[in-house]
């Protein structure tokens, strides 16, 4: 990538970089998963006001967290203001992103037919990983969510044959999305240019 | 100058200085974009930064803006019009010089000159 596209590129997404802002999201789910295992055999002794505090808990930890990460951007990195939708370049969707789309809606009008819920997982993986059908990305960020993905995907496809409860497919989406908000977290920080020496005019 | 020499079309010189270039190429992605992210950009020092926006604001490419926020002034550059039409042409003028600087009988051109006029910023 030369300097022209890394500029262009870090300056389009910016915002997408930013990848631990939802971090507590993941964490807080993996926790709260881990809290309610034990007690799953016997679901009427946690209570339906048990689980609106802990949700309410971490969207407010989520969203204290969420207002700091900007904050820290901002000051760390600065801020932008990019193009109004309506007139920003639209972010390119290949063929691939059309295929996969049309897949997932062939699966779930398939699964309504037969009364099934099993297409939410894949829809919302193939949601949360758009980064790999867009080939304005660099081929790294393409390849984690590309690995992300077929993580995410698997883990929902074992759950379903399996026809077990959803937790390794819950786990392996907080672990991925966990991890791949970290990547991109690093990837904004090798797409700056470090501070020059000879800086000065 | 010798009759067989390329003649390269002639470059805009204010944008053609790698800072200057490298802070127009940041803002003509964006709306507008503030003094500290211009300055992780691109990586100049803040004094280098002031002086490539000064000249960029004199020449009309881009547009300053200075606003009080909290006794703090914070400072903004946009570009204008002009300096999207001049950026606009300027890699038009990089394309023709690359494609000018081709070697005949060989397919494509040779490494991008663009690229090579373009250092690190």
């Amino acid at each position: 990538m030369d300097d022209a596209a890394r500029l262009t590129f870090l300056t389009r997404y910016y915002y997408d970089l930013q990848g631990v802002r939802f971090a507590p999201l993941w964490i807080a789910g993996l926790l709260l998963l881990f809290a309610w295992m034990p007690h799953y055999a016997n679901c009427n002794c946690i209570g339906w006001g048990a689980v609106c505090c802990a949700l309410g808990g971490v969207l407010a930890i989520q969203a204290l967290w969420y207002w700091m990460a900007n904050g820290y951007y901002r000051r760390r990195f600065g801020c932008l203001k990019p193009h109004p939708y309506l007139f920003a370049k639209p972010k390119p969707h290949g063929p691939f992103w059309w295929a996969c789309l049309l897949s997932i809606v062939v699966w779930a009008i398939y699964c309504r037919v037969h009364h099934t819920a099993a297409f939410i997982p894949f829809m919302l993986a193939f949601f949360l990983t758009q980064p790999v059908y867009n080939a304005e990305n660099p081929p790294i960020r393409r390849i984690h969510y590309g690995v992300g993905a077929g993580l995410i995907a698997a883990s929902a496809m074992l759950s379903w044959i399996a026809r077990s409860d959803g937790v390794i497919y819950f786990v392996t989406l907080c672990i991925v999305m966990l991890a791949l908000g970290i990547a991109d977290h690093l990837l904004l920080l090798g797409l700056l240019t470090p501070a020059r020496e000879d800086g000065d005019a | 100058m010798p009759e067989n020499q390329p003649k390269f079309p002639g470059v805009d010189r204010v944008i053609h200085e790698p800072a200057r270039l490298a802070i127009l190429t940041v803002l003509s992605a964006c709306q507008s974009a503030d003094f500290t992210f211009l300055q992780s950009a691109t990586g100049l020092s803040k004094g280098n930064l002031s002086v490539q926006l000064t000249r960029l604001d004199e020449a009309g490419l881009i547009r300053v803006d200075r606003v009080l926020h909290r006794k703090t002034t914070r400072t903004s550059a946009v570009l204008t019009s002009l300096g999207r039409r001049q950026l606009n042409e300027y890699w038009l003028t990089m394309k023709k010089i690359q494609e000018q600087g081709a070697i005949p009988g060989k397919t494509g051109a040779p490494r991008s000159l663009a690229r090579n006029l373009l250092p690190n910023v």
